[in-house]
This record gives structure tokens, sequence and C-alpha cells, in this order.
């Protein structure tokens, strides 16, 4: 191999001609949006014919004297008399004429979409800043076909949410879409929106395979902004500020307080705290118990928590027991987001630019005591030295400090105390005012008693009122916990570029992913003592995290025009370097010294875990592409990955693709003229898939906790197969991309299929085998569907303007045709109580991610089976179903509609977003049911009377179907509120907890007005540009079949554990350029 | 021409340059990069044996099958979600079982066995040594789940293969036993086996261990196969059970993060769902028994099987109710036994009365009991006679005694719920009463749990169609 490229290098060597008498014309080709790539420069009247790259940058040897022209599509020809220098070609969009829009690929390759043969779309970033959103992958939602995006609540500042690309590829969903910018792979987190040109998303195999191995799901390729000439100084100023508010909570009941019984009567006895003597013989609701099965709620006199507790304003007295609907919407704060971008940018006119930008993003959380700060330095520059070179670096760095406990798992202190187990009838404005008061022995004073009042202790009132149960004043817990992660991530690259000719040119870069992560977690003493079933010890914990990741690439690259030939091609090489390091400590069973957060201070041996991790992988690739007067092209690409991770006799995988397009509308132009333009395209492809460092043996780690002198050592539970291999996986995809109506209308219709065959991954086996997982490549997974894209300027006027954009993608189908041999089923996610309630599976011949749980059991005619009552024995509860199907994870159809208005100084975005099926079980709302939280366990019968009233009174939920025991007789009965909504966590029934994904919702909307700098008279001349914004995000909810959780931020893919609300935010940005 | 070699050396320089970062090893060499930093692919099999010990002590007190066992026993009580206890359907996998310590111990005897590594393997003790000791240790495991769940795979598990047959629980019984006298018959005098934290790698001991389990697991089919019963009890009471307290299979918790599981619960986990029973604390205060000062933190027992409501509001009104050992006092370095000498020489009563042995069942039950009381540090001798003397408990030759060595075996083997749990299976001793209310039966066994029909679904159904669909209420061989 290595001899044969030399070869080909030293032939492409022997192409490079000289020239004599010649003048050397250097230049940049821009339109009014900023560089024109791939502008065809050519030297009138003869073959000498060169292309700009993808910077419009150009440069060749003409005879002196001649007359240089540059054609682009869309774009009037421009020529200019050769004279040496460096020429600033400005050419003039053609109204009317189709915008040329170019698609960005692997290493940066810009692509006009008339010639691609696959699927990839390009977003703007006007059409992905609709309104700033806090990061990328919100911005993304319902723009790109094809993508469902699970986004995650406004509250959790530590995460994004996830994007899906086509349904599930792989049977694991662990790993989404890769992250590119400007070429170099990294994380979406520290993706600054302010900083992004455009996003170019590329979907299957035969766009992806050049990305290699970690693109099997997608990629998400950004290029950042450049510098570039302009009016002015260049400097942007960007500001907005928005605000959070808990919007889309749960359905509470707000008729019955706390407890699992009625009324308690209070008696005082002298051993009692003194200040508790006016409180005897006042009723009180249980405490101990955290469900809402309590009394009514009837505005009597009653003895609430707080009462309890000496020292403070409303010690020793009683209050009215009433309704509080907002206590859990109450919580949260009204998150603040500030985000200020300032940018400069600039071109010198000699091929020289420059951009380079700060932005400051600093969150206050919806949860008390959160917060972000976020700093992100952006450069990007390029400089041609002489003719020949050009160098240039593109660097991100993003530091960021997040605060606070985003946990939104089952029972967590937020979401899941609200949701899951609370008093309903608690003041939220009381437990915030209380927050920082402490009992008499100094700890947390909770609305959950460890025990009643009645049970005092004054030899141990830690055992009584004076603990937590289970909760803490949440208040108080959030003060108090601390959670703490730095982040640091820099990324980007240098290159050099070398114009060998006209026609040659190599690039060399050399790229860097470098990612830090600090994390100090404390939880204080004061939690500890405070609470008696909450599970915390104080503690301290800490981890450094090292990744790095070096590219070191090298591109040549060959450009000619042959006749009706135009032609590209290029050869490179790749070396891939993953360096991970990670050392993590944390106490263990709590600390000798209260208040001392130290490793040293462990109450028993601190437990320490040191990993590393390196990976190599070296790649050779060819990509090129042959265009034939311009109407027909074929691109082609080959890539060779040879891995460090995969069995050293077998670690090559060979990827190619091909593809071709055909613009028929060349030939049309008479017979269909109100065609602008028509494409056909189709392609193939495979990308490979490739193992985790160390994946092929099993390896022992020593347990570093010692048993007296012995150490331990576990078997590891996953089995690694001896002949593991790498695999690839197929696509193939056909579509028309079409423009009507002078380009007005504008639609793309993609269909794909693609096969996932023999990827190495990990299969959940018996245990039996001696593991629970096994390691082999056996699996298959194809799916296949359409997308479009539609676009239509319904109006284009002087002073109106309206363009919709929308996408829409439909799941044909998602199947998982194979698993291990012998296996059906492959469990993809469980939440808490996974195997209780649903989890999500992969079954052999069925589609990706079927929802699978308890079910209530029907007869033939779809009557509920009914049998005996588990609380009280007689009919009564349903018989559950241990394996009912309610359907795949994924949404069918998903997709976004996007409208941009503008009249004379106004403009308006509006963008909407929607998915369609797809199951997911709410965890919350079977603990929210179980605890009498939700509104359907209070309310009336069709009898018109109370629900939880006895059954004998009139009350019990109205249940019908058939009796079990024959399958036949009718039942129709009435059944005691508590022991029917209790039935379903004791009979392993999650039917009524499980939704459709579905929702349709207004996510973004901008008010915009472009402030007319010319009407600011002095002041504005130095001003090039203002404008001011009003926004809104996640407005409403058009429709959606979950009421309580909110559809579009589901935390899980078989659905949610603890949920944090969704928000309504609002704000407004200002944005000025000098 | 001067600025054409400048092209030419860079562009050779450059494409060289790039090649070479990959061809300098060779595009396709690596070298020893994918070779883990982080861990060895040779197992120690000392470490793996520590590994399996450390947590054997969850099988008398603390992993799911036991404490659940130990509900449906009646030694607990849950304290407010009274589920298990009103006989809720459990869903229990045991993956970690087998996949966990079971496999550990597969690989000592596999790692000691082939002829590849049994020489590395050797400088942790004997080769056949460490094999006998992890064979027993495995039979041990295979009689836990058999006696949980019934019919489970066992001939051909923990081979690689997860999609086997069951065995039925009538050929799993001779076959442990079987391998229990081929373990023993192994040990050599070679070196002790290291990693030992139960016996120190002392063979006599852990031959005494493997008779003990012998004579348990015949005595369980008294009335399944009471022909080899008798004549495996008899053998491995001839060939020498344990019975010293200082022969018990004890795990001496080290504390720091080895911790008694009691403790652990109480103290680290903080959750107070299990308190003793009050069937537990009413027994032992009618016996006048003063185990009740070391059962419980004290002698008030929880009600049993109440319902949420009633098991609140019984707390409300009593405070104070023991739960098991010292509740948070418990000393984090309490041993735990698996099998002590009271527990055998109460089963050697038992077996005496049955006719199986010629042994004094009196004396056996004497020693039992006394033994028992010596375990939990009553030594006074004057006190332990005047107890055996009492009416209700002393043996009397009659049909009488079977229900008192029954409630002596009973409480001999508390906290363990899975060893109270069948023998009230097997012999309805003590008299336990179902949850009040509750409509149901004391469950029978351990439902299949959920991952079985998923990974290995064919001999699952096979297997579940003998129990009445896998349900908690249908018996097992043994139990009739």
């Amino acid at each position: 191999m290595r001899k044969s490229l030399t070869l080909l290098a030293f032939a492409l060597l022997c192409t490079i001609a000289t020239f004599a008498q010649t003048v050397l014309v250097q230049g940049q080709v821009t339109d009014d949006r900023g560089p024109v790539p791939n502008a065809t420069v050519q030297e009138k009247g003869t073959k000498n014919i060169t292309r700009a790259d993808e910077l419009g940058k150009f440069s060749f040897k003409v005879k002196q004297g001649a007359l240089v022209v540059v054609t682009a599509v869309g774009h009037a020809p421009f020529e200019f008399a050769a004279t040496t220098g460096y020429q600033n070609v400005k050419i003039a969009t053609l109204a009317g004429e189709l915008e040329e829009v170019f698609v960005t690929s692997a290493f940066g390759v810009k692509k006009s979409q008339r010639t691609t043969p696959f699927s990839s779309q390009v977003i703007n970033s006007d059409q992905l800043n609709v309104i700033r959103q806090p990061n990328l992958n919100n911005a993304l939602a319902g723009k790109v076909a094809g993508v469902q995006f699970r986004g995650q609540s406004s509250a959790k500042l530590n995460d994004q949410g996830f994007l899906r690309i086509r349904g599930g590829g792989s049977l694991t969903d662990g790993d989404g879409a890769i992250y590119v910018v400007d070429g170099t792979i990294t994380n979406s987190f520290d993706i600054n929106p302010d900083d992004i040109a455009d996003i170019t998303v590329l979907k299957g195999a035969n766009a992806t395979a050049l990305f290699g191995s970690r693109a099997g799901n997608g990629a998400i390729v950004v290029t950042t902004r450049k510098g570039k000439s302009g009016k002015g100084i260049g400097v942007e100023v960007n500001q907005s500020t928005t605000f959070d508010k808990a919007a889309f909570m749960p359905n509470y009941q707000n008729e019955y307080g706390g407890g699992d019984g009625g009324w308690l009567t209070f008696t005082y006895n002298p051993t009692m705290p003194a200040e508790w003597q006016a409180l005897n013989g006042k009723r009180y609701r249980d405490f101990t118990d955290d469900a809402s099965w309590g009394p009514k709620i009837d505005g009597s006199e009653y003895i609430p928590w707080y009462s309890f507790i000496p020292g403070h304003s409303r010690s020793g007295k009683t209050a009215s027991f009433t309704p509080q609907p907002n206590n859990a919407r109450d919580f949260w704060n009204t998150g603040v987001t500030a985000n200020t971008n300032v940018s400069f940018s600039q071109s010198n006119g000699a091929g020289q630019s420059l951009r380079v930008s700060y932005t400051n993003q600093n969150i206050k959380g919806m949860l008390p005591n959160s917060k972000s700060l976020r700093h992100t330095l952006n450069t990007s520059f390029s400089m041609d030295l002489g003719s020949i070179f050009t160098i240039g670096a593109n660097l991100n760095y993003t530091n960021q400090t997040i605060n606070g406990d985003f946990n939104d798992g089952y029972s967590n202190f937020s979401s899941g105390n609200f949701s899951q187990w609370f008093h309903r009838d608690l003041d939220i404005n009381i437990l915030k005012e209380l927050s920082s008061i402490r009992t008499p022995i100094g700890t947390i004073p909770s609305w959950n008693f460890r025990r009643n009042p009645g049970s005092w202790s004054a030899a141990a009132p830690q055992n009584s009122v004076w603990s937590g149960n289970y909760w803490y004043n949440p208040f108080t817990y959030f003060e108090n916990i601390d959670l703490k992660q730095r982040r640091d991530r820099l990324y980007g690259d240098v290159n050099l570029t070398v114009k060998f000719s006209k026609n040659l040119k190599f690039k060399g870069s050399i790229r860097k992913d470098q990612f830090n992560r600090n994390v100090e977690n404390i939880t204080p003493n004061i939690l500890q003592t405070s609470g008696s079933q909450t599970g915390l010890l104080a503690a301290y914990s800490t981890l450094n995290r090292i990744n790095s990741e070096w590219n070191f690439e090298g591109i040549l690259s060959y450009n000619n025009t042959f006749g009706d030939f135009v032609v590209a091609a290029n050869l490179g090489a790749n070396r891939l370097d993953i360096r991970q390091r990670e050392v993590a400590m944390n106490t263990n069973n709590g600390l000798n010294v209260p208040g001392l957060y130290a490793i040293a201070n462990s109450k028993t041996t601190p437990g320490i875990s040191n990993v590393k991790s390196d990976q190599q992988a070296n790649s050779l690739f060819a990509f090129g592409d042959v265009e034939f007067r311009k109407y027909l092209s074929l691109t082609w690409a080959i890539r060779n990955d040879w891995f460090s991770t995969l069995p050293k006799a077998n670690n090559s995988l060979v990827s190619p693709s091909v593809g071709g397009a055909f613009v028929f509308s060349e030939f049309t132009k008479t017979a269909l003229p109100w065609l602008n333009f028509g494409k056909a395209f189709a392609s193939w492809g495979k990308k490979p898939k490739n193992l985790n460092p160390y994946a092929l043996n099993l390896n022992y780690s020593v347990n570093p906790l010692l048993w007296g002198t012995n150490f331990l050592m576990g078997t590891p539970d996953g089995s690694p197969d001896a002949n593991l291999r790498g695999a690839l996986t197929t696509t193939w995809e056909a579509g028309l991309d079409l423009r009507f109506a002078k380009n007005k209308v504008r639609m793309n219709l993609t269909y794909y299929n693609e096969n996932n065959r023999d990827e190495p991954l990990a299969v959940s086996v018996s245990g039996i085998s001696g593991f629970t997982s096994q390691t082999i490549n056996a699996a298959w997974v194809s799916r296949s569907g359409l997308e479009l894209e539609l676009g239509v300027d319904l109006m284009k006027k002087k002073d109106f303007n309206w363009t919709v954009n929308t996408t829409v993608a439909y799941l044909l189908d998602n199947k998982v045709r194979a698993l291990a041999p012998g296996l059906t089923s492959y469990t993809l996610a469980g939440g808490s109580f996974g195997t209780r309630f649903a989890r999500a599976f992969h079954f052999v011949g069925e589609q990706w991610g079927m929802l699978r749980g308890g079910g209530i059991k029907r007869n033939a005619d779809g009557q509920p089976l009914i049998t005996t009552n588990g609380f009280s024995g007689g009919l009564g509860w349903y018989q559950a179903d241990a394996t009912k199907d309610w359907g795949s994870v994924v949404p069918k159809l998903t997709g976004g509609l996007q409208n941009f208005f503008s009249y004379k100084n106004f403009n308006v975005g509006l963008t909407f977003d929607y998915q369609f099926g797809g199951r997911f079980f709410s965890l919350s709302e079977q603990w929210g049911t179980f605890s009498g939280l939700l509104d359907k366990t209070a309310g009336l019968n069709d009898k018109g009377n109370p629900i939880r009233d006895a059954v004998s009174a009139g009350g019990g939920v109205r249940v019908t179907g058939v009796d079990a025991s024959d399958g036949r007789t009718p039942v129709d009965i009435y059944v005691d509120a508590y022991d029917y909504f209790h039935q379903f966590y004791y009979q392993q029934i999650a039917e009524p907890f499980v939704h459709k994904l579905s929702y349709a919702k207004l996510r973004e909307l901008s008010i915009g007005y472009s402030i007319p700098t010319n009407k600011l008279g002095k002041f504005g001349k130095s001003i090039q540009g203002a404008s001011i914004a009003l926004t809104g995000r996640n407005l409403f909810f058009i429709f959606r079949d979950s009421k309580n959780f909110d559809p579009s931020e589901i935390s899980g893919v078989q659905g949610e554990d603890g949920q944090m609300p969704g928000a309504r935010t609002i704000g407004f940005n200002v944005k000025v350029s000098f | 021409m001067k600025s054409m070699n400048i092209k030419k050396a860079v562009l050779s320089l450059g494409v060289c340059a790039t090649l070479m970062v990959g061809c300098s090893k060779g595009i396709n060499e690596f070298g020893d990069i994918n070779r883990n930093p982080n861990a060895t692919t040779v197992p120690i099999t000392s470490a793996l044996l520590t590994n399996v010990l450390a947590g054997i002590g969850g099988n008398v007190w603390g992993n799911g099958i036991n404490t659940t066992a130990g509900l449906y026993a009646q030694y607990m009580s849950e304290t407010q979600y009274t589920d298990i206890s009103r006989y809720a359907t459990q869903t229990l996998n045991w993956d970690g079982f087998y996949a966990g310590a079971m496999y550990d111990l597969q690989n000592i005897i596999n790692t000691n066995s082939d002829p590849a590594t049994a020489a590395a393997a050797a400088e942790f003790g004997a080769n056949a040594n460490q094999i006998a000791i992890a064979r027993i240790l495995k039979a041990y495991y295979f009689s836990v789940l058999t006696d949980a769940w019934g019919d489970i795979p066992y001939s051909q598990a923990l081979k690689g293969n997860g999609t086997i047959p069951y065995d039925k629980q009538e050929t799993i019984y001779p076959a442990l036993i079987a391998e229990l006298k081929a373990a023993n018959a192994q040990f050599t005098t070679g070196a002790a086996v290291q990693g030992d934290i139960m016996y120190a790698g002392n063979t006599t001991k852990w031959k005494k261990f493997a008779n003990s389990l012998i004579a348990t697991l015949s005595l369980r089919m008294s009335k399944a196969n009471p022909t080899l019963g008798r004549a495996e009890f008899a053998a491995a009471v001839a060939g020498g059970v344990i019975e010293a307290n200082a022969d018990n299979a004890t795990i001496a918790y080290p504390g720091g993060n080895y911790q008694n599981p009691v403790y652990a619960y109480y103290v680290v986990t903080q959750r107070f769902d299990y308190a003793v029973s009050s069937t537990v604390t009413d027994k032992l205060t009618a016996l006048g028994d003063p185990r009740i000062g070391t059962f419980g933190n004290n002698s008030k027992g929880f009600p049993y099987g109440l319902t949420r409501a009633d098991a609140l509001a019984w707390q409300t009104t009593n405070p104070s109710f023991a739960f098991i050992f010292g509740y948070t006092a418990t000393p984090q370095t309490m041993p735990l036994s698996l099998i002590s000498a009271g527990q055998m020489f109460l089963a050697r009563a038992e077996a005496a009365k049955l006719g199986w042995t010629t042994e004094n069942a009196t004396t056996m039950y004497n020693n039992g009991v006394t033994a028992e009381m010596n375990r939990w540090g009553i030594t006074n001798a004057g006190a332990i006679s005047a107890y055996l003397a009492q009416p209700s408990v002393a043996l009397t030759g009659t049909a009488a005694d079977n229900a008192k060595i029954g409630e002596q075996r009973w409480l001999s083997h508390y906290p363990d719920g899975l060893q109270g749990w069948s023998e009230w299976r097997r012999t309805g001793f003590p008299a336990l009463t179902p949850a009040p209310g509750a409509g149901k039966a004391i469950p029978r066994r351990i439902p299949y749990g959920p991952n079985e029909p998923l990974y290995n679904p064919t001999n699952y159904a096979a297997a579940a169609a003998l129990y009445n669909t896998n349900s908690q209420d249908a018996k097992m061989w043994w139990d009739k």
C-alpha cells in the first residue's frame, strides 16, 4: 500500500506544468453573503480553468493581459483583466435564480447541493437562531427532516437532550449523531450557536462514511463563522435575556391532604416541648407517610408540620387545612439566562481574514441554588502567504461551571418529591419561608416526620418529630446539597494549504479535541443528621477526567476540467489518537470530622478508581466526483480504516460509497417551463463500526477495598467473543430535488434504506450462562423511511415577505431482524422499577424498541378481566397481562414548520414541531397515582359522589368488565379508590401510565425589529445595523397525548422516572453591529 | 524554477509526512495499545474466593430472596410498605447469583483444572483444594437457589450458554449431594488455600461444612425421597458434621467497608423497613427465651402483615419496637453463620425422631439448643438447663416433640429467612398464620424472574408450566 501511494503522489507531481510569460492571478470570490466556494475561474477563451476553494480563494497563472471570467451558479458572470496582485471578485446574485447551497462534508469539503447524491439538509444561521437557544440541539428541533429531538427540561442545566436521526440504527441507543465543527469531531455541549455560520446534517452511510466509525448515527456538520469584509469596524454585539417559568405541570388533586388515613388527635404530655402545650387536643394528619390519602381538605383547623418546630413565629399555632393547587409549581424559580456575544470579524481583501468572538452565558436555574456560567472563546483566521501557502486555524475554548442537583430519577428531591411522594396540602411559601430554621437539636425540620408527635421521646427526639422520614424541606435540601462540575474544552485545528498549481493542492491539518472535567460533590453532614430514611450520608467525592484526541490529516486534492467533464479527486490519510484518563475518589460510609469535605476524612477506606484508555486508528481514503455538463454527476469515496481496538489479524474495514445525480431540468426547460430545477439522485454506501478499547478480553479489575489483607476480584459479567470483528452498515437512498414557480417552491424528497448487520455489541443473556451479556457480531437492524423538505415563498413583495419551510419524516420500517443465535429479545432500556412495569425491548421481527410490560388482560371482545381485589377481597382488580406490547418507543412521524415573515423593518419567526406515534411509560404518573397525588385519584364518580368516599356511601371508582374466572359474566361495580389506585403497583400493571409521544407545539417565536440606523443621526453613523427581538420558547402545545408529563422532554428511552416540568421561556434580544 | 523546487520539496514532505504518521509501524500495527492497563486478563483465584465469601452473608440476611423469605417465615415484619408480607407477587431475577458468585466459583474450578492455568493458580493453594472449596460453595449456592425457585438450570449452567433447560429439583438434590461428596474426597494435604476468609484454608472444617450441607439437604428430602435422605444423612453425620461453634461456617466481618449486612442496612442504607416480627418475639417471650435480647434491640415485635394504614397507626402508638439485632447499634463486625453446630444438632434431633439415625433425639436437641444459646452469647449453663427443662421446651418422647424440634429449628435459623421458610414449608413448624385479611396463603416458592421469559423463553415456559404458570403458590418437589 505504501509503495503504490508514493507512486501515485509522484504521478501527480508530474502533472504540474510550468508557464512562461504569465502573470499570477490571485483572489477571492464573494457575494453579498460572503465567500462563494467552488466558483469556476477561467482564462477567457482557453482551457485554462481553476476552481475557487471552499473559502472562494483561487490563484492561477494566465497570459499577461488576458481576461479572466468568474462563473458560479445563481450569479452573473464577472470578468476582469488579469493583473498581478490580489483580486477581490465580488459577483452579483441573479434575482429569481436558484441560490446555490453548499453542503459541507468530511474534511470541510464544500460541495454544491446540485451534485450531492444523498440527503443533505443545510440550516443557515438565520434558520438556526430564530431565537437564541441555550444549546445547539434545542436550536435544531423541528428544523431537520428525519431528526427526533428528545429535549430535556430547562431546569436541567447539565443536559442538552438527544438527537435521534432516522429512527433506531443500532441496537443500542447511547450514541447519537457526531458533531463535527470545521472538520473536528467534538461534543454538542461545547458548540456555541452564536459562532455557527451553517449546519449540514448528514444521515446515511453514503454521506457519513468518510467521517469514520463514529458517524454511525449521522453527523451534524458545523461550519463556524469566518472573518468577512463589510462596512464598519466589524464588531457585533448580541445580547439576550430570557426567563424560564415552570409551565407544563402534572395535574394534581387538591381535595385530600397528606398521610395514609384520617385525622389523629394530639395529646400533650409534660415530656414534650412546652410550645406544644397549646396544641393539646387539636388534630393533625399523619406526617410519616409521604402519600396524600389523608383527610379531606376542608378548611378546618389542624396542626401543620411547622407548628411542632419551636423557635419561630408559627410555632405552636394551628392553621387552616386549605388547598394548595400551585405548591409544586411555585417551588420552581424563574430561571434567568443572560447570553452575551461580542464578535469581531474582518477580512483585509488580501487573503487575510480573522474572526474572534467571546460569549458569556450566565444561567440562574429553575432549581434553587442551581447555576451555570459558560465562557466561550472562538477564533478563526485564514491567511495567504504568497500564492502558494495558506495557513489557517479554527480554535474554540469553552469553560463552564455548573452547580446544582439535576437528578430527575425516581424519588429525586424535586420533581420526584412533588409528583411521586408528597402531601398535597403543603404550603410551599411557608416551606420556603422556614427553609433556614433548625430544630432544637440542630437538624433540618421536615414536613415528613420520622414518627408522629404522639410517639415523642425526649431522650431521642431525632427518632420522632425532629428528623425527616424520607424527605427534607425541599428548599433546605437544595440550599445544602453542593454538586459542582467544571468543564473545559479546547477544540479546533491549525492547517496549512499548499497550492502546487491551479489544479493540485495539499492541505494538512492537525486537529485537537481536549476535554477536561472536574467534579466535586459534597453531601453536608446536616443532611445526614436530619434524615432517617433519606439515604444520605455525609460525603465528598471528586473526579478528574481528561479526554484528549489528536487527528493528523493530510489531503491531496486535484481539480481539472476536461472538455465537458469537471473532475475532482482527493487522496488522504489520517491518524487518530484518543487518550482518556480518569481518577475518581469518594469517601465511604460517612465522614470522621463533620464539615470537613476531604477524601482523607472518609469514615472507612475511601473508594478510588483510575481508568486509562487509549486507542488509535489509521485511515487512508480517496474521494471525488465527476461532473458532466453541469447536469450529470458521479460522486464516489472509499475509506480504509485500521483500528487498534479490533483483533490484530482482522483490524481493517473498507467502506466504499458511490452516488449519482442527474439534473433533468436541463432537458425539460421547454416541456416543463415551470420547473426551474429538477434533480434525481441515488447513492449507496457503507460505514464502519468499531469496538470500544479492550473489548476483546475478559478484564479482571482489582477491588481496591481490602478485606483485611485479602484483595477481591470478580469475574466480569460481560463475556466477549474471541472472534469479534468490526462491521459495516449499508445505506442506499434515492430522491428528487425540485424547484418550481421561479424557485419559490423548493422540495426535496428522499427515500432511504439502511441495513446494519453484524454490529459488534453486547446482548443480554440469561445469567445462567455465567454472564449477563455477551458481545457478538450477530444483530441485524434495518430501517427505511421517507423525508420531505419543502420551502415555499408565499409572499415576496417589496415590504412583505413570507417564507415557510417544513420538514416531514416518516419512518416506514425500523425492524430488528436478528439478534444472537437463540435470542429473540434484547433489553434496550428500563427505568427504576423497570422489571415491575414497562421496559423497551428489541424483539426479532418487530419494530425497534418495543415498549412491553404489564397490561390489563382482556377477553376476545376487549373487555377487561376483573379479578379479586387484593386488599379487601371480592371482585375489584384488573387481571394483569405481564407481556403487553404497546408499540415502538420511536415516533413514526416527525417534523416541523418554520415561518418567516417580514414587513418593512419587522420580522417574525415561528417554529412549530411535532411528532406522532411512539410510546413512553411514566413512572411519575404511576407513583403519583399510587400516592394519591394526581387529579384522577380524586373527584367524583358517575353517581356524582366523591370517588374517595366509601363504596357503601356511594363512592368508589366504577369498574366494568367481565369476571376473570369465566371471561364472560359482565362485571359493573364500584371499587374503593384506595384499593383501585394501588392495584397497579401491586399487580405490576403499567398500562394506565403508557402514553403516546405524540405532540405538536409552538417551539419558537421571535418578533424582531430592525432599527433604521440611518435615522439615528450622528450616532447612527457608526452603527451598521441594530435589531431588537422579543422571543418565546415552548410557548404552548397545540396538542399532546400525555397531559401530565411533557412528551417532548421525556428523560429516558423507555419513558420518564421523575421528569422535571417543561418550562415556557420568554425573553428579548438586542443585536448591534458597528 | 526555485519556487518549483520548494513546491516539490513541500509536496514530497507533506505526502510522506502524512503517510509516515500512519505507516511508521505499518498501517495496521498498533503494538500493545489494546492491552487493558486497568485490569488483568488472568483471574487471581484467591481474590475470586474472597469476593464470593465477602458477599455470601447476603444469603443469611439482606439479599432479595432472603428478605422475602424472611417475611414469609415471619422472622420480620415490614414497617410501612407491607406488600411482600401481604404476598404481592415478587419479581426477583437470579442472574446476579449465577453471573456473580457462582460463576466466580466456576472460574476458580476452571482455572485450577485447565492445564494451561493450573500451575499459576497453584500459587494460591493446592489446585485440588481450591477446586474442592469452590465446588462446596457452588453446591451451597445451588441449594439456596433451588430452595427459592424450585426447578432451576443446574447441569448445563455456568458454561457460557444462556438458553439451556431447567433441571428438576428431584435430580438436583441427589446431584448436589454427590458433588459435595466428590469435593470432600478431593481435598489433599497440599498448600493451604489463600483468600479463604471463612476457614483460612482448613480442609477439615471445609469437610465438616460439606457434610453439614449434605445432612441439611438430606433432611429436606424427608417427604420427597426419604430413602435417599436417610442414607445420605447418616453417612454425612458419620463423616463428621459441624459440632462446635468454632467450626461454624461463619463470616467474620472486618468492619470498615465490609460490614455485617444488618448494620449496613440500618446505618449505611438508612432504611428501617424491616422490624423483628411479633411472631418471633411472641414465641421467644412465651418460651422465656433469653435470645430475645439478641434477636432484636428490644422485646416488642412488630405485628406481622398489617395493611399500610394499620402499620402506620400501630407505629404511632408503639414508637418503640424491635429491629433486627442491635438495630443501628449492631456491631459492624458482628459475624453471620451460614450453618451452625446448633442447627446441625437440631437437624440430627429431627432425624433421630424420624428414626433415620440411632442417635438420641433429646441429647441432640439439648445439644442443639445449648449450642445455639452459646452462639448468641448466652453461656450461663444453669439458665440454659432451666430453659430446656420447661414443659414448653423439653422433649417428652411424644408426637408433640415434632413441633418443639420444629420451633427450635425455626429459631436456630433466625434471621436466615430462606432456611426458616424452607423448614416451615417442609414441616409446617412453627404454625404460622398468614397476613390478616390478605386473603392469601403464605407463598410456597419465589416465581421465576422477568429475565427468563425474555432470554430463555422456551425452557422457561416448560419450567413455569410445572408450577401452575410460575405461581408463587405452587409447591416444589420436596414441599409435600
